[in-house]
């Protein structure tokens, strides 16, 4: 097993793990005070893509905190739009 | 300058499609994406305009404005894909002439007993079919096969004239081996057309679909020409399972859609229900090596005159461009359980979709239908409840963050017999794993050769 160290001040747990879900090689999540310590059988193609997966989870995460207000707007909007046609 | 809600896939190293709840995209590339999350207002006034009118930007007085269109979208998305119009499947016998390899619903024995409709239930199936829905009603009769049957046929068909008036169509699902003069004078005059399988070159198609002691390939194959000569090829269509006889070979099922004169084309992976999940031999990965292989002969043939549709792109590509497409069952969400299809089997129960009946047959501790077409009740299965309210992909983990997300669907059967519930894990589904290969290669196709982007233009316009 490889070990990954990843700094709790760059990745979230909620990046960290939506990454995780998409890793198709056995994984464990451990932590202390400051890291996230990812224990992963694979190659280093494996690893590449864990970081590629990072990288893009960060940007949604970006995405959804910006937008975290309108979405909740949006949903609300439709829930009543279809109250209203039932 | 206010960033609207949106997901995100990268086609390429410098490519990236982006969507929203609204099913509005865009092809951007990841320098734009970048500068979009973090500092839209330094992106050029073209792609500031583009990205506004695509609902993933607002500016200043617009924002309420463009929220409010974005939570529109959503809606009449939601609304049409909740529309209950189902096509209806009646299966008069289970029992089958064939013994295929990849069979989807452990057929019962051409001898066997019990696996046959009771005629007298076919007035009863006609009110429910009247009274659940509005016409135009489509009708599909499934098997087995079902021309085992053909006198349940034409009392399906008397009834439905009975009770349905004219504005209905009937489809038979049949492998043709038992197509002869009787049915085709008898279906001449009638709303009735023909679905079959063609799984590639008569060798690849014997080695599938296997008929004892004759070729299964030649009875097909007399038999649909006979249809288009004598009907018209509108008449009958035909759809393509591929298993791994036909893998490493697209240019096969080209020849033979070729030497059959077809003009369509719908071409699928093996699925894994049933027996056939006993049978899964190839991976999606090497599917797509096939399919782009064929879909770079049926690019040629296009370009050289001769017009092929491939429907299984079509679709795909419907759910893209055409909003509102929402009546192909296997793509949809929420799942086209029961909203797209309701089956009355051979037992007399009713079940929300063929992949239910399937699923039924391997799974028997648990009861997947609406109970007897004589008692139907649809609030009464807590099974299928559980089913449709898992159908949104919406709220489900790994699909709220894909990009394919508002074209995509769910299958809930599918993950409850490959991983023994209805949402399932997307890193290792089948279904999701194909489908967003699909959407992948039909955007990078779409967004970077303008010969492929004609093609899938006139297809979406069909």
């Amino acid at each position: 097993m490889r070990e990954i160290r990843l700094s709790k001040d760059e990745y979230s747990e909620w990046v960290l793990r939506n990454a995780l879900y998409w890793v198709n090689v056995p994984w464990q999540l451990v932590s202390d005070e400051s890291s996230w310590i990812v224990l992963m059988d694979g190659s280093s193609e494996s690893i590449d893509n864990l970081y590629k997966l990072l990288n893009d989870y960060k940007l949604r995460e970006m995405i959804s905190l910006r937008t975290e207000n309108l979405r909740s707007t949006l949903i609300c909007s439709v829930l009543s739009g279809l109250q209203e046609r039932i | 300058m206010r960033l609207l809600p949106f997901n995100f896939d990268r086609l390429t190293e410098s490519e990236v499609i982006i969507t929203n709840v609204a099913g509005f995209h865009r092809c951007i590339s990841s320098d734009d994406l970048s500068t979009l999350v973090y500092e839209p207002s330094l992106l050029d006034c073209e792609a500031k305009e583009d990205l506004q009118s695509g609902l993933f930007l607002a500016e200043g007085a617009d924002s309420s404005v463009l929220s409010a269109s974005l939570a529109s979208g959503l809606s009449k998305r939601l609304m049409a894909e909740m529309t209950f119009q189902p096509v209806y499947m009646i299966i008069p016998t289970l029992r089958c002439d064939h013994t295929c390899s990849y069979c989807q619903v452990s057929r019962a024995s051409i001898n066997a007993s019990n696996y046959d409709l009771d005629k007298s239930l076919i007035p009863l199936i006609m009110r429910k079919i009247r009274s659940l829905s509005q016409p135009p009603y489509k009708i599909e009769i499934q098997g087995g096969e079902p021309l085992l049957r053909f006198d349940l046929i034409q009392a399906i068909y008397d009834e439905a004239v009975k009770v349905l008036g004219d504005s209905f169509e009937i489809v038979i699902a049949t492998s043709l081996s038992l197509f002869n003069e009787e049915v085709l004078v008898w279906s001449s005059d009638k709303p009735i057309n023909f679905s079959t399988s063609l799984d590639g070159s008569g060798l690849v198609h014997d080695a599938n679909r296997i008929l004892p002691g004759t070729s299964s390939f030649t009875k097909f194959s007399d038999s649909f020409w006979l249809i288009k000569e004598r009907l018209g090829a509108d008449r009958v269509s035909s759809v393509t399972t591929v298993t791994s006889e036909l893998i490493d070979n697209p240019h096969s099922l080209i020849n033979a859609a070729l030497e059959l004169g077809l003009n369509d084309l719908f071409v699928r992976p093996i699925s894994p229900y049933g027996f056939a999940g006993h049978t899964f031999e190839y991976s999606i990965s090497d599917y797509m090596r096939f399919y782009s292989e064929l879909m770079a002969s049926v690019i040629d043939l296009n370009l050289s005159g001769r017009r092929l549709t491939e429907h299984s792109a079509a679709i795909h590509l419907k759910r893209i461009f055409n909003p509102g497409f929402s009546h192909y069952a296997d793509l949809k969400s929420p799942s086209g359980f029961l909203f797209n299809s309701l089956l009355f089997n051979y037992d007399g129960k009713v079940y929300g979709s063929d992949e239910a009946r399937m699923l039924q047959r391997v799974a028997t501790d648990v009861d997947l239908s609406f109970g007897h077409v004589e008692t139907l009740d649809f609030t009464a299965n807590t099974v299928a409840k559980h089913v449709m309210e898992n159908g949104f992909n919406l709220v489900q983990p790994g699909c709220e963050s894909c990009a394919y997300q508002p074209y995509c669907g769910v299958d809930p059967m599918q993950n409850i017999s490959l991983f023994g519930e209805p949402v399932g894990l997307k890193s290792n589904s089948f279904y999701c794993t194909y489908h967003k290969s699909m959407f992948r290669y039909l955007f990078s196709k779409y967004y970077s050769d303008c010969t492929y982007k004609n093609m899938f233009d006139r297809w979406t316009d069909e």
